[in-house]
């Protein structure tokens, strides 16, 4: 019986990222929660929900929202109002949290992954909650309650229910958070809460057109790991309950990473209704075209993009790149270094080598004149004698005259064959561009 | 909810709005609200075509906020002033049962 | 003759002359709070004597030629506003205990124009309510016939001003709640346009209708108020940064031609024949200072009752939400009757499969009312209105029926909705010794306009000039 193809995940992630603003969403409390070296010390009326308070927005992370949106290449909403979401939790100061419902700032677009391409339904900016803490107090269990995360900007990133199989959902919120990292909008550090994932998993039979009828929402994942895993486990409860022909409950579950299983969450109690209505408090938020494309001037080439561009360009090796597209400021040097070393026939993939292997410091205030001088001489001492060279290369052409003949003929390409032989001879760590060069000119000079 | 409230709204109203009432506040709070909401629920009569916009606020600015700038907050003290349970630092509330293993 | 029944440039130009003191005047106050709270039941907190002549002492002494209008006076403000140092109760058992941890904008707006604050009225707690019985701090009672109501929810600000307490008071106005005690005790109250006045600081009852406005024995004491309260305040993304007029200067311009537009829908039938001759009457007067009367009309006022109430309790369900008892206050259950029952209506009014048919029509009914209002102002300047349709009532009638309760707002609730200024002045009085208030009804930010008019008429009517006989001395 092949039960383990009977049925197909479906699966959607919410994935929500602090945004790195120096101050709060709607008040000037600073936006540190994690530095923070003492509870409820970045608080104020407006994040305590004082009576009377009210909130002011912060325009970077509106703007921030819309560069992420830009970059993701969202729609963006010209017009766009803040929403409350109303429900109860100790951590939640106003009973209500100030978000968006139904216009968002960034509407739909798609992320592409290896197995396929994920649509992201919408991103929207809201306010993040405080943080509990569970205890026990004069002999009582108690739930301490810290607000200094109380009102930091938080955007939350809404995906279709079209994510196949674990491993793509890790490769999707990975892609995810190296862009929101490289437009400098947020750190994204999963074990400071910065960045949180939200899994919502179903099984369908493989035959079937519709959607599922129940969802399992899994939350506050923190690390893609647990993630892949909560999903797998998952997949496999649910399989069981469906092959009894019964239906999983939809609630909402935690994960476990010491047993590795997710548990289930008692449901809030009540209904859920949202009670969403625009906050009054709030002025609706205007984008004229040219404020957009203001916008847009300040987001830059994206990985993706750089790297396609780095390989067509310089001829850098795909996997080497990834790793070094760190931020645009890194990207900008690196621009100039790999430019640089083009005109100086230096081989790109070995001045990456060198960088990643920290030979070379890719320290943005060097410039990359000195860096690249830097790894000729860190390369010369390899370089081989002279004299040896001269032998090994006349050996080599005394055995292939042939090739010679035909490299003469304009056969350019047997260069590499010549420049592998000599290669063989002297062993590894010697430096082929000056093989290169040196049987280039020998080539010539007898024609 | 029917068209005409019963208790069971009232209860379910009051568990939304986290407000624990007895039975009898339940009561008295239906006969009110069966008194008041045909009034109050007027508008729902008014033939309004669909083109009129919605009032939700009556600020005329737009696109008001802050530059994102570091103001002072509360000192530790303040803020917990006016709590009945703190404890170093932190605000108390009884433990939240959340979860079943 | 009491110092407290002068007029705020009269007060000041005696001040600045040294001729009275500031500590007089505070020792005047005292004097009328201790002669009278224990029955009227204006205040809810009070500052101590000894410190409030110190700070008087101190304004005394620094006080030169250039001196504001409001230096060195005395005021109070409904117990809705934060100001450092006091207690900020809303007149809710909620917050009882709560100390203010920072103060509003208007309190520090009127602190640093050098006005003295001695303490915190009475009102409906939360503002819900139109009589001032709403309040876990007691009932409070009309100056004029301690039997009734002195209405509300600003009701403990009227009667401090009403019973020369203090020269002014600050009130709140979400459906009336200036208005409505001006008219019943017999002074001036000034709602001002949404936007006019920050509302930092100032407890929510529903955030799109809030307005934070002054009250006093005059439209003249009100302009000079005004003129240090008002403007654009970078704490409130509600507030207007529309320039403020010069609200005194303007007060002496000639209101001639001027035209004032009576509505029918404002005289329906509910309305207490008594009152309807005396707005009347005021429409009389005013032909006879220059001004026209124009008949108009705004079709969908009668919708006004069921409009303002879902906006203003689906907000107020929201704004309540904050109190869990958590950082501050007492448990939810604190709340009283009213109140709870106020927050289940609004999250009624908002919960699925109702929001469509109530809050989201009653927004588009919102957008209607507003466009009503906009196309009157082009017949006419300014609406002469009833403030309420009956005479304040006895105490208890309003609390126990509450279809009349909500019903008595009719003629103040809308002019929330669309954000206009509207200033209540007393207009009269009925056979049996009540007083009888009109409003004058303003495009949005007009409020100089109003004040000017009300200024005009209150050289020639002295209505408000007249206390009771009861709490002469």
């Amino acid at each position: 019986m092949k039960t383990k193809n009977k049925y197909k995940l479906v699966c959607g992630l919410e994935i929500h990222v602090e945004l790195k603003t120096a101050s709060k969403m709607f008040c000037g409390c600073k936006n540190d929660p994690f530095g923070a070296k003492k509870p409820n010390i970045y608080t104020c009326p407006v994040c305590l929900g004082l009576p009377g308070a009210l909130p002011v927005p912060n325009k970077k992370a509106i703007e921030w929202i819309i560069r992420l949106g830009l970059a993701l290449k969202c729609p963006i909403n010209t017009f766009s109002k803040f929403d409350r979401k109303h429900y109860f939790y100790p951590d939640l100061a106003k009973g209500y949290q100030i978000s968006q419902y139904d216009i968002p700032f960034c509407g739909p677009t798609t992320l592409k992954t290896t197995e396929g391409i994920i649509r992201i339904n919408r991103i929207h900016l809201e306010e993040d909650t405080g943080k509990l803490l569970h205890q026990t107090v004069d002999g009582e269990q108690a739930s301490l309650v810290d607000f200094n995360r109380s009102g930091v900007p938080l955007i939350e990133i809404v995906s279709e229910a079209d994510i196949k199989s674990s491993k793509q959902a890790v490769e999707y919120a990975k892609k995810l958070r190296r862009i929101i990292r490289f437009l400098g909008i947020a750190d994204c550090d999963m074990e400071k809460g910065g960045m949180r994932l939200e899994a919502n998993i179903s099984l369908k039979k493989d035959n079937d057109v519709s959607l599922p009828n129940y969802k399992v929402e899994v939350k506050n994942i923190n690390s893609f790991r647990y993630m892949q895993k909560a999903i797998e486990y998952e997949i496999q409860r649910q399989k069981k309950i469906l092959s009894k022909g019964k239906q999983p409950i939809q609630e909402t579950r935690g994960f476990n990473p010491q047993t590795g299983k997710t548990f289930s969450q008692r449901q809030k109690e009540g209904a859920k209704d949202y009670r969403y209505f625009p906050d009054p408090d709030l002025s609706p938020i205007f984008f004229t075209k040219e404020q957009i494309e203001e916008i847009a001037r300040d987001v830059p080439e994206l990985p993706s993009d750089i790297k396609k561009r780095w390989i067509k360009k310089y001829g850098i090796r795909d996997k080497c790149v990834d790793r070094l597209v760190k931020n645009s400021e890194q990207v900008k040097w690196l621009e100039k270094l790999f430019s640089l070393a083009a005109k100086k026939q230096i081989n790109p993939n070995k001045l990456v080598k060198a960088i990643l292997n920290k030979k070379i410091n890719c320290d943005l205030t060097t410039s990359v004149n000195k860096a690249l001088s830097l790894f000729v001489t860190q390369n010369s001492k390899k370089q081989l004698d002279i004299r040896l060279l001269e032998k090994i290369v006349n050996d080599v052409m005394l055995l292939y005259p042939a090739q010679v003949e035909a490299f003469r003929a304009g056969k350019t390409t047997l260069i590499n064959f010549f420049v592998g032989q000599v290669a063989k001879k002297v062993g590894k760590g010697v430096d082929i561009q000056q093989i290169r060069q040196f049987f280039e000119k020998k080539l010539l000079k007898k024609k | 909810m029917s068209s005409q409230m019963d208790l069971n709204d009232v209860e379910y109203l009051a568990q939304l709005s986290k407000l624990s009432l007895s039975q009898k506040q339940l009561k008295k709070i239906l006969v009110d609200l069966r008194a008041i909401i045909g009034h109050m629920s007027k508008v729902s009569k008014m033939k309004l075509s669909k083109k009129i916009p919605r009032t939700n606020r009556l600020g005329n600015e737009q696109n008001v906020w802050r530059e994102d700038v570091v103001e002072t907050s509360l000192n530790q003290e303040v803020a917990l002033k006016n709590a009945k349970r703190k404890y170093n630092g932190y605000f108390v509330v009884k433990q939240l049962v959340r979860k079943t293993k | 003759m009491m110092l407290m029944d002068l007029s705020i440039p009269e007060l000041s130009k005696l001040l600045v002359a040294r001729k009275i003191s500031s500590v007089d005047l505070v020792k005047e106050s005292y004097k009328r709070i201790t002669a009278w709270d224990g029955q009227l039941n204006s205040f809810i907190s009070l500052k101590d004597k000894k410190i409030a002549i110190r700070e008087a002492n101190i304004l005394d002494k620094n006080r030169t030629k250039n001196s504001g209008a409001l230096y060195g006076l005395v005021f109070s403000m409904k117990d809705a506003y934060l100001a450092l140092g006091t207690k900020t109760t809303c007149a809710s058992n909620m917050l009882k205990n709560f100390k203010s941890p920072y103060s509003s904008t208007v309190y520090q707006k009127l602190k640093s124009a050098g006005a003295i604050l001695i303490g915190k009225n009475n009102l409906d707690s939360w503002g819900h309510g139109g009589s001032t019985e709403n309040s876990d701090f007691g009932v409070s009672k009309n100056p004029w016939d301690q039997k009734r109501v002195a209405g509300g929810s600003s009701g403990g600000s009227a009667i401090a001003v009403a019973s020369r307490m203090v020269n002014f008071a600050i009130g709140e106005d979400t459906g009336g709640s200036i208005r409505n005690p001006s008219s019943m005790c017999n002074i001036s109250g000034l709602k001002v346009s949404y936007g006019r006045v920050s509302r930092w600081g100032t407890i929510a009852y529903a955030s799109s209708l809030d307005t934070v406005g002054p009250m006093a024995k005059s439209s003249e004491d009100l302009a000079y108020v005004l003129q240090e309260m008002a403007g654009a305040d970078k704490k409130d993304a509600s507030s207007a940064q529309k320039k403020l007029d010069d609200y005194i200067s303007n007060l002496k311009k000639r209101i001639k031609g001027k035209k004032i537009g009576l509505a029918k829908e404002f005289f329906s039938k509910n309305i207490d024949p008594e009152i309807e001759k005396i707005v009347r009457k005021v429409a009389e007067r005013l032909t006879r200072l220059g001004a026209e009367i124009v008949n108009v009309s705004i079709p969908h006022l009668n919708y006004g009752i069921s409009i303002y109430y879902l906006i203003a309790l689906s907000e107020t369900s929201s704004n309540m939400a904050r109190y869990d008892g958590v950082r501050y206050g007492n448990k939810r259950e604190s709340l009283s009757p009213e109140t709870i029952k106020r927050i289940i209506l609004g999250t009624y009014a908002l919960s699925a499969g109702y929001a469509d048919k109530l809050y989201k029509k009653a927004q588009k009914a919102r957008t209607v009312l507003i466009d009503e209002y906009r196309r009157v102002f082009k017949k006419c300047d300014v609406l002469l209105a009833p403030v309420t349709p009956s005479k304040p009532a006895k105490i208890g009638e309003l609390i126990n029926d509450p279809v009349k309760n909500f019903l008595e707002d009719l003629y103040t609730v809308t002019v929330n909705v669309a954000g206009l200024p509207s200033l209540a002045i007393p207009a009269g009085f009925t056979k049996d010794n009540l007083p009888i208030g009109v409003q004058l009804i303003g495009e949005r930010f007009h409020e100089a306009e109003l004040l000017n008019i009300g200024y005009k008429y209150q050289q020639n009517f002295r209505d408000y000039k007249k206390i009771p006989t009861t709490i002469k001395n």
